[in-house]
């Protein structure tokens, strides 16, 4: 069920020149995480020219990844508007590694860490206790968050530690904000086209502007100058080189990247299906082994491993348009663009602060959707902590940076991102505070002394215990408080009612025990005659309530006891 | 003007706007608080308020007692030629509405200035 | 002049640019100009570096500058394999393909940034002409 504000849902086939548009949308909000493989290329002592020619190949790369995961595959791909992008997850390890034993390095952990994924891809759906949906959402939270933070960065001109390296701070910080006034203004008040391409507006208008404030700085100017218009890349050729000093770094890695799968994927699910109430793990699962593959194929193409990019779930959102084929569009465009080494060379120049714009843009529907994902369950004393002090701990790393950098050089590869430790933490105290939790409780009400409220803030408790989803928990309710008082009207009730309720990820049960007569459930309907003028009528229309409002009901009786069971599908 | 009356379980607020009577019933609507409900908007429409407006907004749930004093509402309501307009509901109680079989036989809408509107016409 | 030899390693290219800083700040050299002449020793330098000594062991690459008649010059000497950085495109495919593999792209920038380069091979050493003429 498309919600509303989509203008063109998953299945949607758009008109070529919409695919068209948005394909190069989605391409150019890319062109900030490319400075993670240029980033990693200028460690490894990458010429210009060498930057340029494996900028084309990340192309190559983002292209592959990106069609992968549109496809409905049975083994791969997700099947949704969800481009690939060069990770922050990799980029210590891969620093690392080219200090280490330079491309081949690269070349072999990163084809290693594409295969754990794959791996790690197969056993979320046993894992599924210990990575519950919150979890995901949190993902994305920090996603946001780290986005927003690096958007900041990127506008202001600061280096990692928050030192100012801009040169002509008032100029760029100026070119920033006209940037992001023209994306977020054409995206708030806008309508039709203007709000679909509100991003390549305001990049191209940032650019436009900064090219005539002479904002583009020498050395891109020369390489966009030398730069072929068309020319094939060149591959490297070596063979993978391995390190076990570098497995564990590449690993948490692979974790991250799987759970931001995870999250990123659980939010196109979200936004295309109005009826959303839980993750659809085999969509999930198919969708982080198109990752899986997307970065041994980086690998292979010699750049940096690939996670989904979650602004272009905030962008296609932005947009309204969510349309698969897109994904194929977007994959073949960048395969495409990396035949033109000039337009690697153009991205590779974009200004900082018109980056940064694009990227706070994007990052602002990432956050809002990762709280959208954490806060859809009751969450509990439990919960509240692991998503508090997740989060805390994951932010605290943008902010004390100079800490955790000094921290000892093992810890190095968990306390890499804001991500990974909030991650981390969230799965280390989720395993913890499972300890304690029953499935299963009982509880006695008695009709004539307890009252009803009784029922409510019980079942409430239990529900945020057990994070279950709210609409369920209020059908349950009403369920059990009107069959206590249908029991005690009609069943010649002797002493209180048992009321047994157990749960787990998909299904909660309620069972009802008593002294007394058996309950009669109803399948038809009794008139409105009969309701308003007989006591039975009254009777009737509690046991039609119980059957429609519950999954299944069955009223059976068990030695000098009469049952109710009511189950709900959660 | 609002007044409330009201035990356990649940409260009734009451107010007017336009000639219309509006009731607001918060909590519980069952077997114990039926009686109560039903007794004072019976009171009301005796009384001359045949323009009656109920405000779910605040009920946590109804049940089959609940279901039993709005159909007597409604036909008292009927006798007197007057309209009675059900709003407010939460997702929750529509659906009870619904697997009811209820939804159709009351007038139900969203907001109450809609409701107010609805029952001043015939 | 200035002259100055570095290792077979990438780490060493930093201080190529450093020297040319120096020379073209001494020289008074436009600024484009030594952008201009950075970018191209830093790919034949790359391209050095990493295909001239295929046994991987340590080699020495020795750099020379100079302003002769307003053009500057760089002269690019290692005693690596035959490794001649900027290969004419060759007629057959396969050849083409493995002239790709041998950084393509820096070539190309090479060729538009520079007025003239050339390539001789003297004995065991080879060595690379840059020049670009300085606008006076």
């Amino acid at each position: 069920m498309n919600p509303a504000n989509l203008l063109y849902g998953v299945s949607d086939r758009p008109p070529a020149s919409v695919c068209l548009m948005n394909a190069a949308q989605h391409v150019m909000i890319l062109a900030p995480t490319l400075v993670y493989p240029i980033v990693i290329l200028r460690a490894g002592g990458a010429s210009d020219a060498a930057v340029v020619n494996g900028v084309s190949l990340s192309f190559v790369a983002l292209g592959i990844g990106t069609s992968l995961q549109s496809l409905r595959h049975r083994h791969i791909g997700s099947g949704y508007l969800l481009t690939a992008t060069p990770t922050a997850a990799y980029l210590p390890a891969g620093i690392a590694a080219v200090t280490l034993g330079g491309s081949a390095m690269l070349f072999g952990m990163t084809l290693l860490a594409g295969l754990f994924e794959i791996m790690l891809a197969q056993v979320i759906r046993r894992m599924r206790a210990f990575f519950p949906t919150e979890i995901s959402g949190l993902c994305v939270l920090l996603i946001g968050t780290l986005l927003g933070v690096l958007g900041i960065r990127l506008l202001l001109g600061l280096d990692g530690s928050g030192v100012v390296r801009s040169t002509a701070l008032g100029r760029d910080f100026a070119l920033g904000v006209f940037a992001l006034a023209v994306m977020v203004g054409l995206n708030v008040w806008a309508v039709g086209r203007w709000r679909m391409y509100c991003a390549i507006i305001g990049m191209s208008a940032g650019y436009l502007a900064a090219a005539a404030l002479g904002a583009v700085d020498a050395h891109s100017r020369t390489t966009l100058r030398l730069a072929p218009i068309m020319d094939l890349p060149s591959s490297p050729n070596s063979l993978p080189s391995f390190s076990i000093d570098l497995v564990l770094p590449f690993m948490v890695g692979a974790l991250a990247c799987c759970l931001r799968g995870m999250g990123d994927i659980t939010n196109c699910q979200k936004v295309n299906d109005r009826d959303w109430v839980r993750p659809d793990l085999t969509s999930i699962r198919n969708g982080i082994v198109a990752d899986g593959v997307s970065t041994i194929a980086a690998s292979f193409l010699g750049t940096l491993g690939s996670s989904t990019y979650s602004s272009s779930v905030g962008m296609s959102t932005a947009a309204g348009v969510t349309a698969r084929v897109i994904g194929f569009w977007t994959g073949g465009l960048l395969v495409v663009l990396s035949l033109f080494p000039v337009v690697a060379a153009l991205m590779v120049s974009i200004p900082n602060p018109v980056m940064g714009a694009a990227i706070l843009f994007t990052g602002c529907f990432v956050m809002i959707n990762g709280l959208q994902i954490i806060t859809y369950r009751l969450l509990d004393a439990r919960r509240t902590f692991i998503v508090g002090l997740a989060l805390t701990l994951g932010l605290s790393r943008d902010i004390f940076p100079t800490f955790y950098g000094g921290l000892p050089h093992a810890i190095q590869p968990f306390v890499g991102s804001s991500l990974i430790i909030g991650l981390l933490t969230a799965l280390a105290l989720n395993a913890v505070f499972r300890i304690g939790v029953r499935s299963r409780v009982t509880f006695m009400f008695d009709p004539g002394v307890d009252s009803p409220d009784v029922i409510r803030s019980f079942l409430e408790q239990q529900g945020a215990k057990w994070a279950a989803r709210r609409d369920v928990i209020e059908r349950a309710i009403f369920g059990t408080a009107q069959a206590a008082e249908s029991i005690a009207e009609n069943s010649r009730l002797e002493g209180p009612i048992q009321i047994e309720v157990s749960f787990d990820e998909f299904n909660l049960d309620l069972k009802l025990s008593y002294r007394g007569d058996e309950f009669l459930i109803e399948d038809h309907r009794p008139t409105n005659e009969e309701i308003r003028d007989s006591d039975d009528g009254i009777r009737r229309l509690a046991g039609f309530l119980i059957q429609r409002n519950a999954d299944r009901v069955r009223s059976s009786r068990r030695g000098d006891k009469a049952v109710l069971e009511c189950h709900y599908q959660h | 003007m609002e007044s409330a009356a009201g035990g356990k379980g649940l409260e009734l607020v009451e107010s007017q706007s336009d000639g219309v009577a509006i009731v607001e019933p918060r909590g519980r609507i069952d077997s114990m608080t039926a009686g109560l409900f039903g007794a004072r908007v019976a009171e009301l429409i005796r009384s001359g308020s045949h323009h009656l407006v109920i405000d779910f907004a605040e009920v946590l749930y109804i049940t089959s007692a609940g279901f039993r004093s709005l159909l007597i509402a409604g036909r008292l309501i009927d006798e007197f030629k007057g309209k009675l307009v059900l709003c407010r509901m939460s997702t929750e109680i529509r659906r009870l509405f619904e697997i009811g079989g209820f939804s159709d036989l009351f007038e139900i809408c969203a907001t109450r200035d809609d409701g107010v509107r609805k029952a001043s016409w015939p | 002049m200035v002259e100055i030899t570095i290792l077979n390693r990438r780490s060493e290219l930093g201080r190529v640019v450093t020297l040319l800083e120096r020379f073209g700040a001494e020289h008074h050299l436009a600024p484009q100009l030594v952008i201009d002449m950075q970018i191209a020793l830093d790919e034949v330098l790359s391209n050095v570096t990493q295909y001239a000594h295929p046994d991987n062991a340590e080699h020495s690459i020795h750099v020379r500058l100079r302003m002769i008649d307003g053009v500057l010059e760089a002269q690019i000497e290692d005693d690596g394999v035959l490794f001649n950085p900027l290969l004419a495109p060759l007629p057959d495919l396969r050849a083409r393909l493995r002239d790709r593999h041998v950084g393509g792209l820096g070539i190309e920038f090479v060729r538009k940034l520079m007025d003239d380069v050339t390539y001789e091979r003297t004995g065991e050493r080879n060595r690379l002409v840059l020049r670009l003429r300085s606008e006076s």
